[in-house]
């Protein structure tokens, strides 16, 4: 699935680290969503929506999903 | 709590480890006794180790803190076990019948008893768990 994670974070400024110490994950974790290759369970596409303050439409997109 | 109690299981490893190794080298038991001994042993100092680090440590702590609770490694481990189910299952079913022509009777019969055990014991899971989720 697709996601604007990494554009969401840089226009923070955050840092992978800060992002995955504030969602209580491992950096790595961040970095494999960033890069589309894992899927987030449901409580940590909560917590990044929560993160953002935005809708997780806004951070996901599941079109290719739908296809 | 849990972890104290993943501590005294590590001490517990050694104890064994090393009451098995000295009955080995006491001549009450063969090598096989010694070797479990020797890895019981061997694991359970390790163990110990990795606590003391990690009581001490408080870097250390919180990496393996996130590294046990992370989500994707909890996925990852998930997907290696049942990677290595279905390998499993197929280098045994192989195994088992190279084994039967090769004339090896005995240990192609053990292999694939083993397949078996293992497909039964997915049934079982599955059955289980198709109740909770």
């Amino acid at each position: 699935m697709k996601n604007r994670l990494e554009a969401l974070r840089k226009e923070k400024g955050i840092r992978q680290e800060d992002l995955a110490q504030a969602l209580d994950v491992s950096r790595q974790t961040i970095i494999s969503l960033e890069k589309g290759k894992y899927n987030p369970s449901l409580a940590l596409a909560f917590k990044l929506a929560r993160y953002f303050a935005l809708p997780i439409e806004e951070i996901f997109d599941d079109s290719d999903e739908r296809a | 709590m849990k972890k104290d109690r993943r501590f005294v299981a590590s001490i517990c490893w050694i104890v064994i480890g090393a009451a098995l190794m000295g009955v080995s080298y006491a001549g009450l038991a063969d090598e096989y006794w010694s070797g479990m001994g020797t890895a019981l042993f061997a694991i359970g100092v390790i163990q110990v180790i990795r606590w003391i680090r990690y009581w001490t440590n408080s870097a250390y702590k919180a990496q393996v803190d996130v590294e046990a609770h992370d989500e994707r490694n909890r996925f990852i481990s998930g997907r290696a076990w049942a990677w290595a189910g279905y390998l499993y299952v197929l280098v045994g079913a192989a195994a088992s019948v190279v084994l039967r022509i090769a004339g090896y009777n005995e240990v192609s019969m053990a292999a694939g008893m083993s397949v078996c055990i293992l497909m039964v014991l997915y049934w079982i899971s599955w059955m289980v768990l198709r109740r909770k989720y």
